[in-house]
């Protein structure tokens, strides 16, 4: 294959004809070729030119079905980024990711019609949208809005591509503090950096069937998706809701590259799943998102290839991941029963700092550097400026600071350590307590809340309340519901008469979290 | 083994969540789905089913449980545990 450029579309287009009549998605009762993939995109791709007035992203809402897959690809050869959302969110959080990204378009497949009319009812401006099918009763209740039926043409040509390499591929929206969610662009030029480093490093196959665990709301599917595309290899689509059903996906899909957060395979090994020799299929294992444990790094190589696992690290802001370590029967680093990060990818920069901003050795707050890094959060400089700095070190050099607390050995392998701030990782998905305070603390008004992230198995999310307790935890739990994805939503509400409070007049989350300790 | 001491047990370990979720005891029915109505997550159900094994003295297959569809629901629950333990 050619050497890939650093425009999404133009790899992606090459791919496409390059593989035409390989499987690029099996639905497991359905499968589709690269035509398909390609003829369905290209359709889509026209519609979002002939809506679009402005160049913002396009908004995606359905399962991970072909439609859907087909609406990204769409948005990319339109030269657009595309803004993926979420059908298990609250519609609440998903009109807010719509109106934050100016998204004046929406591709919509068929399971999405539920979400959509929510969507719609909401919202204030009117929408085109792309759709995989839609009824006249629908559009007549939604008649402000601007409906089109995009199918698969054979004769389209593939529109223009006028992408740029730091115009934005994909815009992401990930916990905040103030209880709305900051947006993430990545380029064209930040995810062509990950995926020309990924196809260096590993060899993927036309033959190789990759798994897709992670919701499009994720990151880590973008890993997925494209480096199978552009290996010309085929995606497997899991069924809905299969977090208990990994083995048949496994075996039935014959999964050869895997990718997941570690928490699937914690749920895996919970099940006595991870049996040697168990998933022979699989040839390349990666883990990203969290803490890999080093027991569930053993168990997974022995019943899958015992040199094929590696681990990926790195934030959204960093592109998928940024810094990885190789797993295998000789190299099996870790600290504190934690396999090591490794060492960043070819070509990516890090330092770690004190807490006074200043460079240190051995151990700090993780901070990276180099073209697979965004260039700030979507339309918000003070963020931007709070978390993109530079060191008189390394002048005019622009770093991200992770909030990551790691420590490096004497070759150079990095450590994770835990966070130094309110963000914890719940099954891989970030989550910023004080955007749960914020959302919870608007029912009343008055109460304080702290929310705090129990680690003790089964860990959960803890959240106190003190103050006027007029307030009730089904008032609470029905607003979490209302504006919070699942995974934010606190398992557990403990009502105080005071907040311990520290030396600085703030609540004391250390002595609270303390405070569990005694009941179990 | 009798259903309704499964169903006594599943209740008792679920307690506390129905509390925070406002669901009566009596609200749940055999098809009343522990984990897609959002009362459990994945990890928090497969502990409960542990539990469920501790206490009944049985080891669930997981490989064939959790491909049913109703692995999840109060009524397939129990009866996997009892078929589990009249096996």
């Amino acid at each position: 294959m050619k050497e890939l450029s650093y425009i999404l579309a133009e790899n992606l287009q090459q791919a496409f004809l390059a593989n035409a009549t390989n499987v690029a998605i099996d639905e497991s009762d359905r499968q589709f070729t690269y035509t398909d993939l390609h003829q369905m995109s290209v359709s889509i791709s026209h519609h979002i030119i002939d809506a679009a007035n402005n160049d913002s992203a396009v908004a995606i809402l359905g399962k991970k079905s072909f439609y859907t897959y087909a609406g990204i690809c769409g948005a990319i050869f339109a030269s657009h980024a595309y803004m993926p959302m979420n059908l298990k969110f609250p519609t609440a959080r998903n009109l807010s990711m719509l109106r934050t990204s100016d998204a004046e378009v929406i591709v919509a497949d068929k399971d999405s019609i539920g979400m959509l009319d929510k969507i719609l009812k909401g919202s204030e401006r009117s929408y085109t949208v792309i759709c995989e099918m839609i009824d006249d009763s629908f559009r007549a209740k939604h008649s402000g809005h601007i409906f089109v039926m995009a199918g698969p043409k054979e004769d389209l040509p593939l529109p223009v591509l006028n992408s740029d390499e730091d115009d934005t591929a994909y815009l992401l929206f990930t916990s905040g503090t103030t209880g709305s969610p900051k947006g993430v662009p990545v380029s064209n030029g930040n995810v062509m950096s990950y995926i020309r480093f990924m196809m260096n490093k590993w060899e993927f196959r036309e033959k190789d069937r990759f798994s897709q665990t992670f919701d499009l709301t994720f990151d880590l599917s973008v890993h997925d998706m494209m480096l199978c595309w552009l290996s010309g290899a085929c995606l497997c689509i899991p069924e809905e809701d299969s977090a208990f059903k990994m083995v048949s996906y496994i075996r039935d899909q014959k999964i050869s590259v895997w990718f997941s957060v570690p928490s699937v395979a914690m749920l895996m090994n919970k099940m006595r799943l991870l049996k040697a020799g168990a998933y022979d299929t699989i040839r390349l294992s990666f883990f990203c998102g969290e803490a890999l444990p080093v027991q569930i790094a053993e168990k997974w190589q022995e019943s899958t290839n015992p040199n094929s696992l590696t681990n990926l690290y790195g934030p959204s802001e960093a592109t998928i991941a940024i810094s990885f370590y190789q797993w295998n029967l000789e190299n099996q680093k870790s600290l504190n029963d934690v396999v090591s990060i490794g060492k960043m990818f070819e070509g990516q920069d890090f330092c770690m700092m004190d807490p006074d901003q200043k460079l240190t050795d051995s151990k700090g707050e993780l901070c990276l550097g180099g073209s697979q890094i965004i260039s700030g959060y979507f339309q918000d400089p003070d963020l931007t400026s709070k978390y993109f700095i530079e060191f008189n070190e390394y002048p005019g050099k622009i770093w991200y600071r992770t909030g990551d607390l790691v420590s490096m050995d004497e070759s150079g392998d990095l450590f994770y350590l835990g966070r130094l701030d309110s963000e914890v990782k719940i099954s891989g998905f970030r989550v910023n307590l004080l955007e749960i305070d914020s959302v919870i603390r608007q029912v009343k008004g008055t109460e304080q809340v702290a929310s705090i992230f129990d680690d003790r198995s089964p860990s959960k999310i803890v959240c106190f309340i003190s103050g006027e307790s007029t307030i009730t935890e089904t008032e609470i739990m029905s607003r979490c519901q209302d504006h919070l994805p699942w995974y934010m939503i606190p398992e557990v509400i403990i009502f105080v008469e005071e907040m311990p409070l520290n030396d600085n007049g703030k609540i004391d989350r250390n002595t609270l979290k303390r405070s569990l300790d005694g009941k179990g | 083994m009798e259903r309704a001491e499964i169903r006594d047990t599943i209740i008792e370990l679920i307690t506390e969540k129905l509390v925070i979720f406002n669901i009566g005891k009596e609200e749940v029915k055999e098809d009343f789905d522990m984990v897609k109505s959002g009362l459990l997550d994945s990890m928090s159900f497969i502990d409960l089913v542990a539990e469920l094994e501790d206490r009944f003295a049985v080891e669930v297959d997981f490989e064939v449980a959790g491909e049913s569809e109703d692995f999840t629901k109060v009524g397939g629950l129990i009866q996997l545990i009892k078929d589990t333990k009249d096996a």
